[in-house]
């Protein structure tokens, strides 16, 4: 953990980087470890909204796993914040959260993020939503927003293990049923 | 002392209710007292101006015994005024006394007037069935004794209207006699009537409070389960997650990872079972120190020596890390030297780590955090805030303050701090963890050595919160400089 702002050289690797913001650093430490095993993304940290935005900015990640509670500035605000600035607004996002209602799942999927996870979310199927993340296309990311702005109820639906994980689906399906 | 004996019975009352309930009984009969003085006295005013009325259009003759009634009459008057005062002194079982002795004169005074104009008349006897309402008002007013007293003075005064003075007037002293009997029989029984009729009101009133505070604390467990599980569960998912999170990815990773690597990652699934571990002890701690009273004995514990072991004991994970970077925070310790308190030295640093814990956790980095003691004579009688156990009246407490410089307590949120399970509002919106139990911890601890704790802040930011703890003061043999104020400043780690 702990990786600093990117330098140019490292630019390439950026393309292949998923940026991390959450203050609990238990957390930041697994899912960079599952990562690191699973995967070959390089891993950003941040411990808090206002830093994850920094990161975006220096670094462009490929996919950002964002907390809700956290100080400074909160995930709904963090997502909200990457959204309203163009140079950042099509990054993929996850909301990865303890908070459990559906208010705060409908929150986080109106303040932009593409997909709201429940913690605890098994490796494989971090993994796979990451992926899932970075294949939906911006197209795609704009319809389900205004989907959601209009229609409204179907929330909890749209989080991670939707149907819509073109060719993804499967690489969790073994662990999923493991939480339930 | 300890304890809450609600935990086991839904319906007992805890101390605090049953101070409610004789506050509200004692109100009760002020109210009435007030009520029957004022119209009584209005009662014999009107009289008394009849009388006046009467004596001036000479429909009755004017004899002393009208001016002696009158004057009894005012000095009724008088009684009730002074029962009125007595209420606003809220003395309630005087002011029911006065009421029932001015209106017990009274109605002797009618009848040894009448009876000294027309000897042992049908209306003197009917008159006495007044002594009813004596004994009916003070069973209302005052409790049984106050009743079956005025059921006996009533009869005496009944003796003396019905027996002594128609004797000396020259009644016969078979009617005298029969006329006492059936007034005092009417009277012990309206007595034993009001006992049961009173008796069978309280007995009503009492289950029927008992069944609201059932419901009450039905209703009240329920939002404190809710919350209590909405909190466990919040608390319990990060740990949960890396613990089980790296479980799996063992799992899956099993063939393709190093020895090493293994062993990392299995310390670090560790250390995350080790937290939800700890998360589940805390919640035991309470609920065994719940139940069980308080059984160990006391002994002196130095206040500075705990302070400093409850430094050492802070988790390091606690309001410590900031980005990653370690905060030094200031600890201004201003507890006196040989400042001892009368306890159980693993539960007073018990209490000193939380408080020491949620002062570091809940204000900004680079506030500083003072602990400071003094000894004070009288404790308190009442806590305005949060609770305080019974605190053995009369008995030098030291007063344990620690004080954080944080955005502090809304005052609204106060009464909720020492709830179990409870967190504030304004700490479920926040990032601070926690589970609702530390407070309640230190309540209970503190309770256990007979002391208490309570806190005092504005809620205005920056000027953080004050908790003390009030233990019962160790008497030092020989403390020479006890009273030297040894103030000092000293870096504090929470991460030793």
């Amino acid at each position: 953990m702990g990786t600093g702002p990117q330098t140019a050289a490292e630019a390439s690797r950026a393309a292949r980087a998923v940026l991390i913001v959450d203050d609990n650093a238990e957390l930041v430490e697994f899912i960079a470890d599952t990562l690191h095993e699973l995967a070959d993304y390089a891993v950003l940290t941040a411990a808090d909204g206002i830093e994850g935005l920094q990161r975006c900015m220096e670094s462009r990640p490929a996919c950002v796993v964002a907390d809700v509670r956290m100080p400074r500035l909160d995930g709904y605000h963090f997502v909200r914040a990457l959204r309203g600035d163009p140079a950042t607004a099509q990054i993929p996002v996850i909301m990865l959260s303890a908070l459990v209602q559906s208010r705060d799942q409908m929150m986080g999927l109106l303040a932009g993020a593409d997909q709201y996870l429940l913690k605890p979310v098994a490796p494989l199927d971090l993994l796979a939503a990451i992926q899932r993340a970075i294949r939906l296309g911006d197209a795609e990311r704009e319809e389900r927003l205004q989907r959601l702005a209009g229609g409204g109820a179907p929330a909890v639906a749209e989080a991670p293990n939707a149907s819509d994980a073109a060719g993804f689906g499967d690489t969790g399906a073994a662990e999923r049923d493991t939480w339930g | 002392m300890s304890g809450d004996p609600a935990a086991s019975d839904p319906t007992a009352l805890t101390s605090v209710e049953r101070t409610t309930y004789t506050e509200f009984d004692r109100e009760r009969g002020l109210r009435l007292a007030r009520v029957v003085a004022i119209a009584f006295a209005g009662f014999l005013l009107f009289v008394l101006a009849g009388i006046a009325a009467a004596l001036a259009l000479r429909m009755i003759p004017a004899i002393p015994t009208y001016e002696l009634l009158a004057a009894a009459l005012a000095v009724c008057v008088a009684l009730y005024g002074l029962a009125l005062w007595v209420v606003r002194r809220r003395r309630a079982l005087l002011a029911a006394t006065v009421v029932i002795a001015s209106t017990l004169l009274a109605i002797v005074s009618v009848q040894v007037a009448w009876e000294s104009l027309a000897g042992l008349s049908a209306l003197v006897v009917a008159f006495g069935g007044f002594y009813i309402i004596t004994i009916a008002l003070s069973g209302v007013l005052g409790n049984t004794r106050m009743m079956f007293g005025t059921a006996a003075v009533t009869s005496a005064l009944t003796a003396l209207v019905c027996v002594v003075l128609p004797v000396r007037l020259g009644t016969a002293p078979s009617d005298a006699a029969l006329t006492l009997v059936t007034s005092a029989g009417e009277q012990w029984l309206a007595a034993v009537l009001t006992y049961g009729a009173s008796t069978l009101y309280v007995q009503a009133l009492h289950d029927l409070g008992a069944l609201r505070l059932a419901v009450e604390r039905a209703h009240q467990l329920d939002a404190l389960k809710d919350q209590f599980i909405t909190n466990v569960n919040h608390e319990l998912r990060t740990p949960i997650m890396a613990l089980h999170g790296y479980i799996k990815l063992l799992v899956v990773r099993h063939a393709a990872i190093s020895d090493e690597r293994r062993t990392a990652l299995l310390q670090k699934a560790e250390r995350s079972g080790d937290k939800v571990v700890a998360l589940l002890t805390s919640i035991l701690d309470t609920q065994q120190l719940d139940e069980q009273a308080a059984t160990f004995t006391p002994q002196p514990v130095d206040v500075r020596a705990s302070v400093e072991a409850a430094v050492q004991m802070l988790d390091p994970d606690e309001g410590s890390l900031e980005s990653g970077q370690l905060v030094q925070r200031e600890l201004r310790l201003r507890v006196p030297v040989g400042t001892t308190v009368l306890g159980e030295p693993v539960r007073v640093r018990q209490i000193l780590t939380n408080l020491l814990s949620n002062a570091l956790k809940y204000s900004p980095p680079g506030t500083p955090v003072e602990v400071a003691a003094h000894v004070q004579d009288a404790p308190p009688s009442n806590a305005e805030n949060g609770a305080t156990a019974d605190v053995a009246t009369g008995r030098p407490m030291v007063d344990l303050q620690i004080r954080d410089y944080g955005p502090g307590i809304p005052p609204e949120q106060m009464p909720l701090l020492f709830h179990r399970f409870v967190r504030l509002p304004r700490d479920l919106a926040s990032t601070v963890p926690g589970n609702g139990l530390g407070l309640h911890l230190c309540l209970s601890l503190a309770e256990a050595m007979g002391g208490g704790i309570r806190a005092e802040s504005t809620g205005v930011a920056g000027e953080g919160v004050i908790f003390h703890v009030l233990l019962p003061a160790a008497l030092a043999p020989q403390a020479p400089d006890a009273n030297r104020r040894d103030d000092f400043a000293a870096p504090m780690s929470p991460a030793e």
